[in-house]
């Protein structure tokens, strides 16, 4: 086992082979070329521009009209998804609005609608089922941007509490 | 002025500030990366590229965390990614070869504190790199164990292991260098 005496030695063998760098090997002529860099990328600190109590206000606001906006759509036009693939609409919809309330009526009757008019219509079940298809997937993208800007405002914010 | 007031001054547009930053780390900074790059030239310029970056990303750093280690840990990512191109160039051994050799006069020299600092630079580029760090971290920055946990992103466990193996290792090399008395 090594002594106390020997291993204060051993540090400071360590301390003094592996001392702090010297000064003057990046002075003021360093920095001004660190400056000169800076200025020849035309880099700004990036600065927040967000008021975090906006940010607090707004990434639970955008939270929620991110999941209304998914829910209701997707309620929506699965009932008429369903509908088109032989289920009543009506007993469809009955059904997810006893789920989502009233809010979710304007998106039922917009569905409604949109199936009537596509029926009216006659295209065919491909086609039909390309159009919900499009709109689940245009549905998913809107809801992935509002997440999008939710996480962007709550990293603003933690920033700025820093 | 304080890192916090100099970084909230960078920040509000005074460029007078980060200067001062500059001022202040410069000299470390090329110092520690000289020690891993085994190169003045390729230190300055790691060092210099480290600052930008730090300024761009200055935004993001917590001031309620120290300066140094946030620093250090650019820099040697920076250095890493430098040692990675160096190796693909096929230069890192002979260039750190002929540089170091033309340096060192004679193994007798060894007393000389410029003579010594070769040698240890030499000592250091033969680490695994790893170990080359934490000592680099730990006596050269003077970081604390857990601040050189942060800089390297491992755990403080294996930082104090990576220590105790590194200054084995260093000191096993060290005796052909006749850098330490003991045996």
């Amino acid at each position: 086992m090594r002594n106390e005496p020997d291993r204060d030695l051993y540090e400071l063998s360590f301390d003094e082979l592996l001392q702090p760098p010297s000064s003057g090997v990046a002075g003021r002529d360093f920095a001004s070329k660190v400056m000169a860099e800076i200025d020849s990328r035309a880099i700004e600190p990036k600065t927040v521009v967000v008021n975090p109590w906006a940010a607090r206000l707004l990434a639970p606001l955008l939270a929620a009209a991110t999941v209304v906006v998914l829910l209701t759509t997707a309620s929506g036009y699965g009932s008429w998804a369903m509908g088109s693939v032989g289920v009543h609409t009506g007993q469809a919809w009955s059904w997810l609005a006893s789920w989502f309330g009233g809010l979710t009526d304007l998106t039922s009757a917009l569905a409604i609608s949109a199936d009537q008019s596509i029926q009216a219509s006659r295209p065919s079940l491909a086609i039909r089922c390309g159009f919900a298809g499009c709109v689940e997937v245009a549905t998913a993208v809107v809801a992935l941007g509002c997440f999008a800007l939710v996480a962007r405002f709550k990293m603003t914010t933690t920033s700025r509490e820093l | 002025m304080t890192v916090v007031d100099a970084i909230d001054r960078c920040l509000a547009g005074d460029r007078a500030a980060y200067e001062e930053l500059v001022l202040a780390h410069g000299d470390e900074l090329v110092g520690i990366l000289r020690a891993m790059l085994g190169n003045l030239d390729d230190a300055r310029d790691v060092a210099q590229e480290a600052f930008v970056r730090a300024y761009s990303s200055l935004h993001r750093f917590d001031t309620r965390r120290p300066f140094r280690p946030w620093l250090f840990r650019i820099g040697r990512n920076l250095a890493i990614n430098h040692l990675k191109a160096r190796a693909r160039r096929a230069e890192s051994q002979t260039l750190r070869e002929i540089e170091l050799t033309s340096e060192t006069k004679s193994p007798s020299a060894n007393v000389l504190e410029g003579e010594r600092r070769v040698a240890v630079e030499r000592l250091l580029a033969q680490l695994r790199p790893q170990y080359r760090d934490v000592l680099v971290f730990r006596y050269m920055a003077r970081l604390e164990y857990e601040q050189i946990a942060t800089v390297m992103t491992i755990p403080v466990g294996t930082v104090k292991t990576w220590l105790n193996r590194a200054k084995a290792s260093f000191r096993k090399l060290a005796r052909g260098e006749e850098l330490f008395d003991e045996e």
